[in-house]
């Protein structure tokens, strides 16, 4: 099995280590990753704006480098750009590559839960603290990781079950457990009052609750979250999710 | 014609803490009580599935099921008049008033009559249009828009209400108790009632196979209004049937769960003609709703059934409130359709949107509201109505992001950025950003510098690497 | 444009703009579960109606006449009950603008919806409608017999062409528009209370079924 290993812009220039986490974790399952060098942004904000003329350049260019080089799956830690491509990437030509490209794709929660199937975690990571889990708006309502709280179906969970298997967690959730905390992409920038209202009201959630610490399968929410917290002096740590999972985490 | 900056007008209302605190609480708990009670129906994801398909059938058969109501309506003894635009509607309307002299109307919510402005067109010719339902009549006293679609005045808090009726309906400036505002304007709405001359109301629903109408109200303004005076006449946009008798107790048990929380509406009313000595007009509005059924790309915004369950749950709208949108329609549903109204004007609705997608998840018809969102921004785009900060920000970043090279480029722009540029100036207001964010704490490196630097030459030793790109 | 004009104008655009055809689905009979009057009631109570139950009608006539707000002394009563009295002459109801005077109005109940608490009421049980909306207080009779378990069941039993006014009552008049403060009284009645007879059950001293947390402002 050939895993191909997408990093998105965002999380190789601010928060690397949510990549770094998760490449050691997939090696330390023994599999056989190959970092996309070549991978470049995947057209997220631009489409988010509307400029689809541009997603569809950028779309061009990284293709060849994602769908074409023979990869059994693509692995992305980031929610927001694993669902661009899967319900997103049409505007270059649906060749089978493709098409098998955007089915195979996951980020690392789908890849560990629903590829893998694992029931334990390799150099039995150990995190002994309360953690309140945000799962993100489009790893929630896009990529279907958990029951987003609005839809009357059976309730699941899929970071929280991949989290139960560190060792000393206890996983908990913000009273509103899966609010949207305002990041949105491009919006953050386009209307910061109201973002920052969000992210806000978000974290004092958490503190409200008694959580120190906070992780999530999108490092998107997580920046947007830790830099208000900071902003507003609140004694918050955001991890993403892989690093809790391979034993990075450092409370 | 300047375009509607909900943002600017968002951030004023954010601004007012105790307004938005308040907006916020009544309004997610409407949500809370629309889970609890949706949880409480086994089939009810089913029942949204069927309400679609229902839905987009009757869409698809329209002219077929509008020839089919308005057969059996005017069987029913109903006057059905054809609108093909709010000037029409108007028109209409004011015809029918003359000829019955009529100066004093009641009349129930209608968020299709506020589209055609009909109130202040019949203030203009001298009839008096008093709205009954007590949100509805806040915001009229208050010259001002709904800011809900079932909740007109909830961005009020009740000291302004207190305000208003003092300074309009003379009562105690000093109590703001709602129970006492409610009385206020139930005394008030009495002396209207006394000398009533017609009423109106909205439709929720029109049966094609009965040709008769449903109102919902928790008030009963509207049953008031219809059952009161010598005339009645009711406003339905076109895409408001529904075929049949046994289709309409599945959207019955969706509304007002989705709308409020509550199992039903207080009155649940069903008209199928006129009482003895009452005449009865319905007018059938299209005001461009022919044109989005044509459009491919967002026709199934006319599934909506105008519940205000979006609204709800949006997290952009409980604390920016309906009125910063400064439309007819607000909120997710609102930024979705009023494009379709005029794109210029509402070119930058769509944007007010992080894409939660809750919207989607509650819609009792499975409006297909953040994809529709996708749709708009693209258009607002095609028609050179993105914002001149978008444009230089984007033809910047398509150079920039497409290569990796470029991009590893940028990315050490932006870490030597994060590292040297003094907080002064990343704070500044020129970096909308730093609004509300501290600067993420600079990574030593980036993932593709540590890769080359740690992992590459760790794996190459090891005989584990491949990468040969 | 005449109105034909206009009316052909709009089908035309329809018709040549309108989406490929969608099949049309059946609904099923979804059901409620549980005791259809025991929901009605707690369904009934949650939107501050109040319900009494009875053995027989003639124990709610019974009672209702005890209540003060039939007293015919100082009330101006309106009833379209066939065996219950009012005291309002038919000829001042020729103009509807005097049903603003009625206090209690006492009326028929054609079925009941467990689910919801709701009471179907058509332009034949109440006589004149407006008389319901305007009074202060709202009686309705309901035999117990005609209470439906959902609402889907409930609606395979109404014939809605054969009323020119039919609708469903589902506690008294009320509005949540100021800061979402629950309020009875809005603009129609400030109470409705169902008198459910035929009721087995029935307690054998009438007992007045209240929602404990209801509205009971002194403004009302």
């Amino acid at each position: 099995m050939k895993i191909g290993f997408f990093v998105p812009c965002y999380i190789d220039a601010i928060h690397p280590q949510a990549a770094i986490s998760t490449y050691g974790l997939l090696k330390k399952l023994g599999l056989d990753v190959e970092f996309i060098e070549r991978g470049a942004c995947c057209g997220l904000p631009e489409l988010d704006m509307g400029y689809i003329k541009h997603s569809c350049t950028l779309e061009k260019g990284i293709a060849p480098y994602v769908a074409d080089k023979g990869y059994d799956y693509v692995v992305v830690p980031s929610g927001i750009c694993t669902d661009q491509f899967r319900d997103h990437f049409t505007g270059v030509e649906q060749t089978p590559e493709v098409v098998h490209f955007r089915s195979t794709v996951h980020d690392p929660v789908e890849f560990l839960h629903d590829v893998l199937k694992i029931t334990e975690l390799p150099g039995k990571p150990r995190f002994p603290y309360r953690v309140a889990l945000h799962n993100g708006c489009h790893s929630l309502r896009y990529l279907n990781e958990a029951r987003p709280s609005e839809l009357m179906i059976k309730p699941f969970d899929k970071c929280a079950d991949l989290l139960r298997l560190v060792d000393g967690i206890e996983v908990g959730y913000a009273t509103r457990r899966d609010e949207c905390c305002g990041f949105g992409g491009t919006y953050a920038i386009w209307d910061p009052e109201c973002s920052g209202q969000q992210g806000r009201d978000k974290v004092s959630d958490y503190t409200r609750n008694g959580f120190k610490y906070v992780t999530s399968q999108d490092m998107s929410c997580m920046l947007h979250q830790q830099t208000i917290a900071r902003k507003n002096g609140l004694d918050l740590k955001m991890f993403y999710i892989t690093e809790i999972l391979n034993g990075d985490a450092k409370p | 014609m300047k375009q509607v900056n909900q943002v600017k007008l968002g951030a004023e209302y954010i601004a007012k803490r105790d307004h938005r605190e308040m907006h916020d609480r009544c309004l997610w708990a409407a949500r809370m009580r629309r889970d609890k009670v949706a949880a409480s129906i086994p089939e009810w994801e089913e029942m949204r599935e069927l309400a679609s398909q229902i839905k987009l059938h009757t869409l698809s058969n329209l002219d077929k099921y509008l020839e089919q109501f308005v057969a059996n309506a005017e069987a029913n003894g109903i006057h059905v008049h054809w609108a093909r635009n709010a000037e029409e509607h108007n028109e209409i309307i004011l015809k029918i008033f003359r000829d019955h002299n009529v100066k004093v109307v009641t009349k129930g919510k209608s968020m299709t009559m506020d589209e055609c402005g009909m109130r202040e067109f019949m203030g203009k010719h001298g009839i008096e249009i008093n709205e009954a339902d007590l949100g509805e009549r806040i915001q009229q006293l208050d010259n001002q828009r709904p800011s809900h679609i079932v909740m007109p005045a909830i961005h009020k808090l009740r000291s302004d209400v207190a305000d208003l009726f003092a300074r309009t309906l003379g009562s105690d400036k000093d109590i703001d108790d709602p129970h006492y505002l409610n009385s206020v304007m139930r005394a008030d709405m009495r002396k209207r009632y006394v000398k009533v001359d017609a009423g109106m109301s909205g439709v929720n629903f029109g049966i094609a196979e009965t040709g008769g109408i449903v109102v919902c109200t928790n008030e009963g303004n509207a049953d008031i209004s219809a059952n009161l005076p010598p005339l009645y006449v009711a406003t339905m946009g076109l895409e408001k049937l529904i075929p049949r008798q046994s289709d309409l107790p599945l959207f019955i048990r969706l509304l007002s769960r989705s709308a409020l929380g509550l199992d039903m509406t207080q009155y649940t009313s069903h008209y199928h003609g006129p009482r003895k000595g009452q005449e009865m007009h319905l007018v059938i509005l299209d005001n461009g709703r022919s044109e989005r059924l044509a459009a491919k790309e967002y026709w199934p915004v006319l599934k909506c059934i105008r519940c205000g369950a979006c609204m709800n749950t949006c997290p952009v709208f409980r604390r920016t409130s309906g009125i910063s949108y400064d439309a007819i329609y607000m909120g997710p549903i609102g930024i979705v359709l009023e494009p379709s109204y005029d794109l210029y004007k509402y070119a930058r609705l769509p944007y007010s949107c992080t894409h939660c997608g809750s919207c989607g998840d509650v819609c009792p018809v499975k409006v297909p509201i953040p994809e529709l969102v996708f749709f708009w921004r693209s258009e607002v785009v095609r028609h050179g109505y993105g914002q001149l900060s978008h444009n230089l920000e984007e033809g910047m970043a398509e150079p920039l992001l497409k290569s990796s090279t470029n991009l590893a480029i940028a990315e050490k722009m932006g870490l030597w950025a994060l590292r040297n540029i003094p907080e002064s100036i990343a704070e500044s207001p020129l970096n909308p950003w730093a609004k509300e964010h501290k600067d993420p704490e600079p990574p030593q490196e980036t993932f593709r510098q540590y890769y080359r630097r740690v992992i590459k030459p760790e794996e190459d030793a090891a005989g584990t690497s491949d990468n040969k790109q | 444009m005449d109105q034909q004009e206009v009316k052909d104008q709009i089908l035309a655009r329809i018709r040549a703009g309108k989406p490929a055809l969608h099949p049309l689905p059946d609904v099923p009979m979804y059901g409620y579960s549980g005791n259809p009057t025991e929901n009605f009631i707690s369904h009934l109570l949650s939107f501050d109606g109040k319900a009494v139950t009875f053995k027989t009608r003639a124990d709610a006539i019974a009672w209702l006449g005890k209540q003060p707000e039939m007293d015919a002394s100082k009330n101006i009563i309106y009833s379209s009950a066939k065996d219950v009295a009012g005291n309002i002459p038919e000829e001042e109801l020729a103009d509807l603008h005097n049903a603003h005077r009625i206090e209690t109005c006492v009326t028929e109940g054609e079925l009941g919806v467990g689910e919801m608490g709701s009471i179907w009421v058509t332009d034949d049980s109440l006589g004149h409608a407006a008389c319901a909306l305007l009074s202060r207080r709202l009686f309705v009779f309901l035999d117990s017999k005609r209470i439906f378990g959902g609402l889907h069941e409930a609606y395979a039993n109404i014939k809605l062409r054969d009323h020119q006014y039919g609708s469903f009552y589902t506690g008294p008049s009320a509005t949540a528009d100021i800061e979402a403060v629950h309020i009875t009284g809005a603009q129609g009645p400030l109470s409705l209370t169902a008198l459910i007879y035929n009721c087995d059950e029935a307690p054998a001293q009438p007992q007045l079924m209240v929602n404990p947390n209801a509205d009971t402002s002194v403004w009302q």
